[in-house]
């Protein structure tokens, strides 16, 4: 055998073939992949799920037990003797192999056992092992596995040949197409034509499977008229595969019983041979699938907007994450003069065929970019230049999208089926809901869309995402939901867009908190800036444990002290120190603050960003816990008196420090949220 | 944090605490200060010279422990304090009702002393 690898399943296939006892094969097999695996005499051992009634049933059999949940069992028994192999479900179809070929094994050498004066049963039990050392072979190369046999097969059937002292010894193997109105697959080895041509006959008139057919040459006349008799069976394979096994012995022959005997466990053997590498093609185009869905994907992101129009006059951000290789959320961003054109959709479906159709939106929104000026001609030239193949495909596509007059500061909007857009005004923080206007793509030929328009005010934002980011499930089955979207996007609005997008990918993870995810997540963001934006910001979502709380303060005390050598550089590092000992002493406050009362009764979400300006540091902090008591903020702490340590307060220093560590500090109630705001100016140096 | 209880002679404690005093630690550190009279400890001081921060959960603590500590007649100071934890100190005027001292020599020596 030829084969030698570091590839464990074939040694384990080459133990197996070599007629290894049963308890080395469960030793291999427990070393090859870590799955328990028991071989035994008489009962089976604690440990082995399978029934007193099952095991009685046979006395000599191998069953599987395949499961979606791993492990799943296969077992083999034969008289006495037991083998038990879990697998998971990509190791399943060797356990199966390799339980059939240790059955198998035992098998030839009862018949030998049987048979013992007769010597000519040794060849058969060689053959076997020829036959495995082809099986072996062949599974290095499945992508051609029958023509890359090809010389091994032809050298048993020669063998074959010998033994059974044959005319022609032939066999045929046929895949039934997956889809009607294709052919079958078929490879047909024979010693000559004639074979070749008897192969093919008895495709077409195969015995049943477990019989043996044995008839006169029914196309001896095409041989020359050479009387010949057959003998045929069907290999006993499941569908999709079919196969033959036969041979021709010259004149009129009669066979005993025992040579039936051998020639069905031949047959046996080509069909084990034949649902191996079946097995083992199957699963390598699975994977030659999940490559080409890799280079889709590879096309998909190529096709995507790179690099983001930028100008000092408008910022635009955007997030895509699919759930699988492929996902069905796409979106793009050109810039045409002084026109920005956005658009975000979702197709339904994934895969291949979603990843087309995506860059034939790609395609036809950029092409009508240039012969559009608002949003509703887009959505007319984008639908019109997919319309047929949308109907071809019979599925649908919600987009929406939006056109913004850079110079007018205006924008349309047009919505075809797709989860609604926010359109954040920055005076007074008020959001705007920017609905569907119409159905999805394909669900009506050429539907009419309605478009609505807008003046754009410095600060406006509008965001435009897909139903993956608040369709979130967490373990108590809510919804992360519009409101929960939309409190992120209050909380940290005045933050760069960038670090907006942050905060929702936080939030959505804490919210899944470890469940997998089931759908694809796009975000797009545009924002004319307004007069005053910090220069540098960072967002966080958070909980409301005294850990969490620790951690937040923290990381923010990090980031201060981080951006102070920019904004803080003339000061001194005393002067620094003091600044963020008072900074995260505040911070600190406002946090343990929220956590203790306003989620008192039930822990929350802490959100917000903390944000760098020229002069100074600002903290907004969002929490939708009870209202906060603002009389409390108002009323003056009394001093402590050190004469009167009894009368000490031991509560309530954290609003005295608040107060003290910051310049500016306030509290708001608004949509039923605690919003807070800190400010301090950063130290500046003795000028 | 952490903190480590230390006995110069059987009727004071040191306490030392290391690390942040805040919302996730400040409760282990009050209960440490809960505990001492029963063990029979006099008088308590409190070395801060590893605590990096303390909020006011953390000053909740002491104000607690000080109050205890002055009930059974004993005297609970401070030593140094690093800048971060002096200024939540100084925002609060607790610097005016806490003894601060530079050394723990000194703080022996002044509860030692001084009659309370």
């Amino acid at each position: 055998m030829a084969i030698l690898t570091d590839d464990p399943q074939t040694e384990l296939l080459q133990a197996a073939s070599s007629g290894v006892s049963w308890s080395t094969l469960a030793d291999a097999w427990t070393r090859a992949f870590g799955y328990k695996a028991y071989a035994w005499e008489g009962e089976p051992p604690p440990g082995v799920p399978i029934s007193p009634q099952a095991w009685e049933l046979a006395s000599r059999a191998v069953w599987a037990y395949p499961s979606p949940e791993a492990p799943s069992w296969v077992f083999a028994r034969w008289d006495n003797k037991g083998l038990a192999l879990s697998c998971s479900t990509t190791t399943a179809a060797l356990a199966q192999v390799l339980v059939q070929l240790a059955f198998q094994t035992e098998q030839i050498n009862a018949v030998i056992q049987e048979q013992e004066e007769d010597t000519t049963w040794a060849k058969p039990l060689s053959l076997s092992q020829n036959f495995l050392a082809v099986l072996c072979d062949t599974l290095q190369t499945v992508d051609q596995p029958l023509m890359a046999a090809r010389g091994l097969i032809e050298e048993i059937l020669t063998w074959m040949q010998n033994i059974f002292s044959a005319r022609d010894v032939f066999v045929a193997f046929e895949e039934l197409p997956e889809e009607d109105g294709h052919p079958p697959q078929r490879t047909v080895f024979a010693l000559t034509s004639h074979g070749r041509t008897l192969a093919r006959y008895y495709l077409q008139h195969a015995p049943e499977s477990g019989q043996i057919l044995v008839e006169t040459d029914p196309l001896a006349h095409e041989a020359g008229g050479n009387p010949a008799t057959n003998i045929v069976s069907s290999l006993p394979v499941s569908e999709p595969l079919r196969g033959v096994f036969g041979m021709q012995v010259a004149g009129s022959h009669e066979f005993s019983h025992e040579a039936k005997q051998r020639f069905a466990l031949l047959g046996r053997q080509w069909a084990t041979f034949w649902e191996t590498l079946h097995r083992y093609r199957t699963q390598a185009r699975s994977q030659r699938i999940e490559q080409e869905l890799r280079v889709a994907r590879q096309i998909q992101d190529s096709l995507l907007p790179r690099r983001l129009p930028q100008g000092p006059d408008f910022e635009v951000a955007a997030f895509l994450d699919p759930a699988s290789i492929i996902g069905g959320d796409f979106y793009d961003v050109q810039q045409v003069g002084s026109r920005l054109f956005m658009m975000l959709g979702d197709v339904a479906g994934k895969g291949v065929p979603a990843a087309m159709l995506i860059a034939m939106f790609l395609v036809a929104f950029r092409s009508a970019v240039h012969r559009a000026d608002d949003a509703l001609s887009v959505m007319h030239q984008v639908h019109q230049q997919v319309a047929h193949e949308l109907d071809r495909l019979d599925t649908f596509v919600t987009l929406a999208i939006l056109v913004i007059n850079l110079e007018r500061r205006t924008f349309t909007y047009v919505n075809a089926g797709h989860t609604e857009s926010y359109w954040l005004r920055w005076q007074g923080r008020r959001v705007k809901s920017l609905p569907a206007t119409g159905l999805p793509l394909g669900s009506l030929p050429l539907e009419d869309y309605e478009q609505l328009s807008g003046n754009l005010r410095p600060g406006d934002i509008i965001w435009l995402y897909s139903d993956g980011v608040t369709e979130v499930t967490n373990r108590e089955g809510y919804l992360l939901g519009r409101s929960g979207l939309l409190d992120i996007l209050l909380a940290t609005q005045p933050a760069h867009l960038d670090q907006q997008i942050d905060a929702i990918r936080r939030a959505v993870a804490l919210h899944r908190d470890g469940l997998p995810r089931e759908d694809d997540m796009a975000l797009l963001a545009f924002r004319i800036p307004a007069p005053q934006m910090p220069q540098l910001s960072w967002t966080f979502v958070g909980g409301s444990s005294p850990l969490d709380v620790s951690a937040l303060t923290q990381q923010l005390a990090r980031h201060a002290r981080s951006w102070s050598h920019t904004f803080a550089a003339s000061a001194s590092s005393e002067e620094r120190d003091m600044f963020l000992f008072a900074w995260e002493l505040a911070v600190a406050e406002l946090l343990t603050n929220i956590a203790r009362h306003a989620y008192r009764a039930y822990p929350g979400r802490i959100q917000g960003s903390m944000l760098a300006y020229p002069d100074r540091l600002v903290l907004e902090v969002w929490d939708y816990g009870e209202a906060f008591d603002t009389d409390v903020l108002y009323t003056l702490p009394s001093q402590p008196d050190p004469e009167n340590i009894d009368g000490l307060a031991a509560e309530g220093y954290g609003l005295t420090i608040i107060r003290q560590a910051v310049d500016r500090w306030a509290h708001n109630r608004r949509y039923r949220r605690n919003w807070w705001r800190l400010e301090k100016f950063w130290p500046r140096g003795r000028l | 944090m952490n903190v480590k209880i230390e006995y110069p002679q059987p009727h004071i404690a040191v306490v030392r605490p290391k690390g942040r005093i805040d919302a996730a630690t400040s409760a282990k550190f009050r209960d440490t200060l809960r505990r001492l009279p029963s063990q029979g400890v006099e008088h308590v001081i409190i070395d801060l010279r590893d605590v990096s921060f303390m909020d006011s959960s953390g000053l909740s603590a002491l104000v607690a422990g000080l109050k205890l500590i002055r009930r059974k007649g004993g005297a609970l100071v401070l030593v140094g304090p690093q800048p971060p934890v002096r200024m939540a100190l100084q925002l609060t005027m607790l610097d005016r009702v806490f003894r601060i001292y530079n050394s723990l020599r000194d703080a022996v020596a002044a509860v030692n002393s001084r009659p309370y």
